[in-house]
């Protein structure tokens, strides 16, 4: 069975970027497919080998990034398959199934990734730690260019670029930004956001995405219209609009529990990281959801001998997928609760002078 | 209960027939519904389909009616297909269901149904050629529409020289020299 061996750090939990106390990650998609052969959906298992054979041909090269990785999916454990979900390098839906499927990522930054055969034939993706979209949309343009220059892709003058769902038809660009809001939560302010957002037609998701929970305070702002609006105008509206704008909310919304409300909110953070460091049993939920208030804390500077990295890794660590691999064997849910807690514990001790 | 148009009874067949961007709307009982030549489920017969047939095509409404029914035809799908998973089988469907997707696409792009933005680069003069088309027709349409007719001959005459040009040569008849009348086997498709 083959294996992908994720590197120690993946780019987005770096810290280092723009913005990085309020904006965890940028991301750029773009959804292309390849002309004169049918969307996957109606793909005969030929068809997606073509593709996967074209997507190696075409992805493959210095020039597109160097280190490329081909790990195809199809041949991938399970577990492989939920860390790169995890790692946010495919979505849960291109995990499942057995047909040929693959990802090619860049190594070992894993800042660029193209999903191959998940709802249409490339998906191509850059993500970057903290606001960077135009930095991450140069970079995919180029990534694309590149490709387009192996690949005919399916485009009408009408519609543009031509996509398995029409929800994604012309630019086929999706841009999206994930942003802790801890502040805005306390203040019950989310709907701010929510209504910010609504009213320039962009969604509001939790961290992984359609459909799931918004835990550990983080939220995902992504567009939805990709047609009869230029990448520009978007990477506009999001960089200059709606972005700084949730970003000042925030900020305001922390600024003022710390004022008004001192206690109430050393209370929280404190408390928080006192669950995580003497914790024996923790849920996934419940870690995301502390490790927020620890972050918050962080920020504010209440809390001093934590560092932010160690926060990020541990979000991504006490995920099912990486918890199991990094113990090293396979667990159920009991198991991993406390393996979960242990693990917090040990990254989170506070520092000994006598033991040191 | 809604009565027939013709008489007392109660109207069990309902008919609509858009005419002429008319739209009109007949309520009739079982009898006054075969006496008009309506064609109902239970009285399924092949000169109800006919009399359909002919008010459709005489209304322009066939070819519509068609698509509503008919699948791509490169992929095979049905747009009942599409409808249940929302998923398009291949890049003709766009081709094949154009008049419903367009609807469809305003509402889930705030209004838009007309690409803004990238274009490929390798593909760009097919497309160039194909905007150029759309553009000539739309103006021989507004010329006919003013009676100008002299105007509309000539432009008429421009559409079929740009038709019947191979995709890299329309660069030349663009730049003023004429373009060649053949037809070619190698003329560009535009999608």
């Amino acid at each position: 069975m083959e294996q992908y061996q994720p590197p120690d750090r993946t780019s987005w939990l770096t810290h280092d970027g723009s913005d990085t106390d309020v904006v965890v990650t940028s991301r750029v998609r773009l959804a292309r497919n390849v002309a004169g052969i049918p969307f996957v959906s109606r793909c005969v298992p030929t068809d997606l080998r073509g593709v996967m054979e074209l997507a190696e041909q075409s992805l493959l090269r210095e020039s597109i990034a160097p280190g490329m990785t081909w790990v195809p999916l199809h041949q991938l454990s399970q577990l492989d398959r939920q860390v790169l979900v995890e790692r946010h390098l495919i979505s849960g839906q291109h995990a499942k199934g057995e047909l040929p499927r693959a990802v090619a990522i860049s190594n070992p930054d894993e800042s660029l990734s193209v999903m191959v055969n998940e709802e249409d034939h490339l998906r191509i993706q850059i993500i970057r730690p903290g606001l960077a979209l135009q930095d991450a949309f140069k970079r995919i343009d180029a990534v694309d260019d590149d490709i387009e220059s192996r690949i005919d892709y399916a485009y009408h003058p009408q519609f543009g670029y031509l996509t398995a769902c029409p929800t994604n038809v012309g630019t086929g660009i999706r841009l999206s930004v994930m942003l802790h809001l801890p502040g805005l939560k306390l203040a019950n302010e989310i709907e701010k956001v929510r209504r910010a957002a609504q009213a320039m037609s962009l969604a509001v998701r939790g961290i992984y995405g359609e459909g799931s929970e918004a835990s550990g305070d983080m939220y995902q702002i992504s567009n939805q219209t990709t047609l009869g609006k230029s990448e520009h105008d978007l990477l506009d509206q999001f960089e200059n609009q709606i972005i700084p704008q949730v970003i000042e909310y925030e900020r305001v919304a922390r600024r003022s529990l710390l004022e008004k409300r001192r206690v109430f909110l050393e209370d929280h953070v404190y408390r928080a990281l006192g669950v995580l460091r003497n914790a024996r049993l923790l849920k996934a939920d419940e870690a995301l959801a502390l490790i927020s208030h620890v972050r918050l804390g962080v920020a504010l500077g209440l809390i001093e001998d934590v560092p932010v990295r160690t926060l990020n890794e541990l979000i991504l660590v006490s995920q099912p997928g990486h918890l199991q691999r990094t113990i090293g064997r396979e667990m159920d849910q009991a198991e991993r609760r406390i393996q979960r807690a242990s693990l917090v514990r040990e990254r989170l001790a506070p520092a000994r002078p006598d033991r040191a | 209960m809604p009565k027939c148009d013709m008489c007392d009874n109660e109207a069990t067949v309902h008919e609509v027939i858009v005419r002429n961007g008319q739209r009109i709307e007949r309520h009739l009982c079982e009898d006054h519904a075969k006496e008009a030549g309506v064609f109902t489920s239970q009285s399924f017969s092949a000169a109800g389909q006919v009399v359909k047939k002919v008010v459709m095509s005489q209304s322009g409404l066939a070819e519509q009616a068609q698509s509503s029914r008919s699948s791509c035809p490169e992929c095979g799908l049905s747009f009942a297909e599409f409808r249940q998973d929302g998923l398009l089988g291949c890049a003709k469907c766009y081709q094949a269901f154009a008049d419903k997707l367009v609807s469809l696409l305003r509402r889930a792009h705030d209004g838009g149904d007309h690409h803004v933005g990238k274009v490929p680069k390798r593909a760009g003069t097919c497309f160039a050629k194909q905007e150029r088309l759309t553009a000539l027709r739309k103006q021989l349409k507004e010329c006919v529409d003013l009676e100008q007719y002299e105007k509309a001959a000539s432009i008429r005459d421009e559409i079929a020289e740009i038709e019947s040009a191979p995709a890299e040569r329309l660069h030349r008849s663009d730049s003023g020299e004429p373009a060649p009348s053949h037809r070619s086997s190698e003329e560009g498709e535009g999608d």
